[in-house]
């Protein structure tokens, strides 16, 4: 082989610099050939055909596999399923949070996207569904062997940051103080952005054995984790604050007697006489814990989220609830939230509050959600997640919203046009899809087919989403 | 949801496209013919003159249309054959699902906003008086048939074959002659001349009527380029030395299909139809699409399919040619489509052109690969096809299990699982799909490089490109 290797080699480089090739080669192929132009060509001819038969191609260095993608704990969707999942996803692409929803419902009927229709990217990374972690270490590059056992001190090292976060959380749940313990022992060998990460998980089963090792935590070298420290001792009623600033704040608010003959007392944002005072007031509410304004006013916190006068000064409400969902203790959020929900107004606040609340507690909002005219579904899902593609139709098809979406398809079936209309059914079609139960969603496609709308129509996509979505043996009961 | 005869006359841009969807006013042309349950959509797949049908849809409610055939008149005939079908007969058109080509265009429609329903003249008064269905359907007078005239148009054709046959016979000549120039004049000062020198031999070729042996040699110059630097040489030597046999085999058989297909022209659509080529029956998978656009101003559209049962002929091209100034034409099928259908082969020694002879209706998506076993030897496959056809240009193969792998040089090469085989790959491969696990691959081996088209996977099926 070497042989004919370094005589292809000789033709080789004669024909590079315009020399005859047949006089480089070997006596047995000069025979075939003959001589002159016709030699060449016939050359050519055999030299073209020993280099595609005789040889194999060989890598040039040793050949190293890729990466294997990881395999997720659930299954990819089915293959019919991942055409409404594409588009759904395309539909979405600009809207980061719809996207994980879309993700969330798919995970909550016991599948995961395929990787070639959505991979996480750093941008969302923060948000991606915990089942995608390996996916996003992956992406990421980086080092270490996934792990099935449970973290521990000893293999801290050899996780994936990801998945250590997925393991992590798993930990706080069954062993909140080993989880703290295996926190302090780590925290400071990773980074300071991943520190915050893992302090922030802390918050599921807060209790007061945390105090000591998040008071020790003031002493961190990032500004934003001591916050975050602060926070979390703040929902414990730990935090020590700035009596000057509770002051001040408690100076721009009232305490007045809620009705003329209860004793139940109403905290009422005072009118400010300059755009100034008002900024001061915002910016107070982030800087003092609301223990220590309910004290200021000898009130418990509980006493003084009931008492807050949800209906003076919008903006004053926001920033307060922004002080609860930050420094409120476990009971107050849920509180609150059924108060602003009560309102049916300005829902919009209630969504910093979401994550301090339990599942039981949003599940028991949901219905009053629902009876929100002219919110189009969109606090029911933001309640429902993660678990997504639940509800049954039944305890949807009275909501105000859902009757007034039924007029408005009867309408443009009848040849009415409002793009206003229009733009909010296709808002109803999207929230719908990522509400409803599979049964559900099967239902209201065929109600709006019915009243003339395609099946295909884009609109649609959500929904179809959804049905395509046969739940698994996996999915979420 | 109707339709009417008139309303299909006012969107005609003339009568000439009437009377030509008259003509497809055949069920036999029409292997799909679908609506959905509310009768809004319908949409058909139409054999038309080319190896890949076209795709066409119509919106009932709107009179919207889509076809993926070349045409430049809207709509084209086989969108006004669609409708007119439908409006005399609802009744022939099966209830079915939206398949996604129809689903995508209604997602286009929709986000770019309602197509105009009225194509060519708008006035439907004016429209009726030019354009009428009755006429177009009206018996043309029967041309009487002249023994002269047909017995000289016959002489004209042989006297054409004979002159052309000279005249590439001819170009064979100037074309091995223009090889041993280039050998003489080096392959270092070739390599870096090639794009000019190939366009001007290719250019001598198209004059002497050697069409397809031209885009070959025009081609050259782009697959080389393609290639990494220390693999053109051998790239160059191997595909010139093609040119040699290919071009010496034509003049010892010129009457050879399969040469006469490599050098001058393919054959008609009805010539293999009635020819008695080899016929394969089976359910096919379309592995994937291929489009790419040539120096000479057309782009190919070669779909590959993958026989699904057992039997020698493992794969089908089905292979097209439009003017790029038509513009992009959409896809005739999606990757991963199975279908039962009959093909009819391009007779030659490595069959592997084919055209649709009959399509069944019913689409199947469960029926699964052949896929072949690890210690199946891919190269005696590559060597096999080089023996049959040693100018073959294009070898499809079925791979076993493997992974992607990189050297370090940072090329990609696709390795069976068991080490014992390596080919390198063309292009680059994204992250995602050189981590999946490959069950099976379906790829294109061009004697340097292999193409995949799809594989099997541990994420199920996914298709490259």
């Amino acid at each position: 082989m070497a042989e004919i290797e370094n005589e292809l080699a000789a033709i080789k480089g004669r024909w590079m610099s315009g020399l005859a090739g047949s006089d480089a080669a070997s006596a047995n192929w000069k025979t075939l050939i003959g001589s002159g132009t016709e030699a060449e060509l016939r050359l050519l001819a055999l030299t073209g055909q020993a280099l595609q038969i005789g040889f194999v191609p060989v890598p040039s260095d040793k050949l190293q596999p890729s990466r294997p993608l990881p395999e997720l704990s659930l299954p990819v969707m089915p293959q019919a399923a991942r055409h409404s999942f594409r588009r759904a996803m395309a539909d979405n692409a600009q809207d980061t949070q719809i996207t994980m929803q879309i993700l969330e419902l798919v995970e909550s009927r016991g599948y995961s996207a395929h990787p070639f229709d959505w991979m996480p990217r750093s941008s969302h990374s923060s948000d991606v569904p915990a089942l995608y972690a390996p996916w996003t270490d992956w992406l990421n590059n980086d080092v270490g062997k996934p792990q099935q056992e449970t973290l521990s001190e000893e293999n801290w090292d050899g996780w994936f940051p990801a998945e250590r976060r997925s393991a992590f959380t798993a930990l706080r749940t069954i062993d909140p103080d080993a989880a703290r313990e295996l926190l302090a022992a780590k925290a400071l060998d990773v980074p300071a952005d991943e520190r915050l990460r893992l302090i922030d998980l802390l918050s599921n089963r807060l209790g007061e054995s945390d105090i000591a090792y998040l008071e020790s935590l003031e002493k961190d070298r990032s500004g934003k984790v001591k916050t975050r420290a602060a926070q979390l001792l703040a929902r414990l009623g730990a935090c020590a604050s700035d009596a000057e600033l509770v002051a001040e704040l408690a100076e721009t608010l009232a305490l007045k007697r809620a009705k003329l003959l209860s004793s139940a007392k109403a905290v009422i944002p005072k009118k400010l006489k300059n755009n100034a005072q008002r900024k001061r007031r915002l910016e107070l509410f982030s800087l003092v814990p609301l223990h220590a304004l309910a004290n200021a006013f000898e009130l418990t916190s509980l006493q003084f989220v009931e008492g807050w006068d949800l209906a003076t000064d919008e903006r004053c409400n926001h920033a307060f609830i922004s002080m609860v969902a930050n420094t409120g203790d476990d009971t107050v959020p849920a509180v609150l939230a059924s108060r602003i929900v009560a309102l049916k107004d300005d829902q919009y606040a209630l969504y910093e509050l979401i994550p301090r609340l339990p599942g039981t507690v949003k599940q028991q909002l949901i219905g009053d959600a629902l009876a929100i005219e002219g919110d189009l579904f969109q606090l029911a899902v933001d309640l429902s997640r993660p678990a997504l593609g639940q509800l049954k139709l039944e305890s949807i098809n009275k909501s105000p919203d859902y009757k007034a979406m039924t007029t408005a398809i009867a309408e443009i079936a009848k040849g009415a046009t409002n793009r206003k209309t229009e733009i909010a059914l296709a808002h109803c079609y999207t929230t719908l899809g990522l509400l409803l139960d599979k049964k559900g969603a099967d239902a209201a496609i065929a109600q709006v087919i019915a009243s003339g709308t395609l099946a295909s129509d884009p609109q649609l996509n959500m929904l179809q989403l959804n049905a395509a979505l046969t739940p698994s043996s996996r999915s979420i009961k | 949801m109707s339709l009417s005869l008139p309303q299909i006359e006012g969107i005609a841009p003339d009568q000439a496209s009437l009377k030509a969807a008259a003509k497809l006013m055949k069920p036999g042309k029409w292997p799909l013919r679908s609506r959905d349950a509310n009768s809004q959509l319908i949409w058909g797949e139409c054999q038309g003159s080319g190896s890949n049908p076209y795709r066409v849809m119509a919106d009932v409610t709107d009179l919207g249309y889509k076809c993926t055939c070349p045409s430049r008149k809207f709509p084209c005939k086989h969108s006004l054959a669609l409708m007119w079908m439908y409006a005399e007969g609802a009744g022939d058109f099966s209830e079915g699902t939206v398949p996604d080509w129809v689903t995508e265009w209604m997602g286009r429609r929709r986000n770019t906003g309602t197509a105009t329903a009225t194509g060519g003249d708008d006035n439907p008064k004016t429209a009726a008086a030019t354009k009428s269905i009755a006429a177009a359907t009206a018996a043309e007078p029967a041309k009487p048939v002249d023994p002269k005239a047909e017995a000289k148009k016959k002489a004209a054709a042989e006297k054409r074959a004979i002159v052309t046959r000279e005249s590439v016979q001819l170009a064979t000549l100037d074309l091995e002659q223009w090889i041993a120039d280039q050998l003489r004049g080096g392959l270092a000062t070739f390599q870096s001349a090639a794009p000019e020198r190939c366009r001007r031999i290719a250019a001598r070729l198209v004059d002497a009527k050697a069409q397809v042996l031209a885009g070959r040699v025009d081609e050259l110059p782009s697959r080389i380029a393609g290639l990494g630097t220390e693999e053109r040489l051998d790239a160059l030597i191997t595909e010139l030395g093609k040119l040699v046999l290919l071009v010496r085999a034509w003049r010892q058989n010129p009457d050879d299909p399969a040469l006469h297909r490599s050098v001058i022209a393919p054959e008609t659509r009805e010539q293999i139809l009635d020819s008695d080529a080899l016929s394969v029956s089976s359910r096919w998978e379309v592995a994937g699409e291929r489009i790419s656009t040539r120096k000479d101003g057309l782009v190919s559209q070669a779909t590959w399919l993958h026989n699904l049962q057992a039997g020698e002929q493992r794969f089908a091209l089905l292979l097209d040619f439009f003017p790029a100034h038509l513009g992009k034409r959409s896809s005739s099928f999606t990757a991963g489509e199975q279908f039962d259908a009959t093909l009819k082969f391009y007779p030659g020694p490595q069959t592997l052109r084919a055209l649709i002879a009959e399509r069944g209706t019913a689409e199947h998506g469960d029926a699964s690969w052949l896929t072949p076993s690890q210690g199946d030897n891919i190269f005696s496959r590559i060597h096999q096809c080089l023996d049959a056809e040693p100018w073959a240009m294009t070898i499809p193969l079925m791979l076993p299990a493997g992974q992607i792998c990189e050297t370090g040089s940072g090329r990609w090469w696709w390795q069976a699982k068991d080490e014992s085989t390596a080919l390198p790959l063309t292009g680059a491969l994204d992250a995602v799909t050189r981590g999946i696990a490959l069950d099976a691959t379906i790829g294109l081996w061009n004697g340097s490089r292999l193409d995949p088209v799809t594989a099997l996977s541990n994420f199920g099926r996914v298709n490259f490109g």
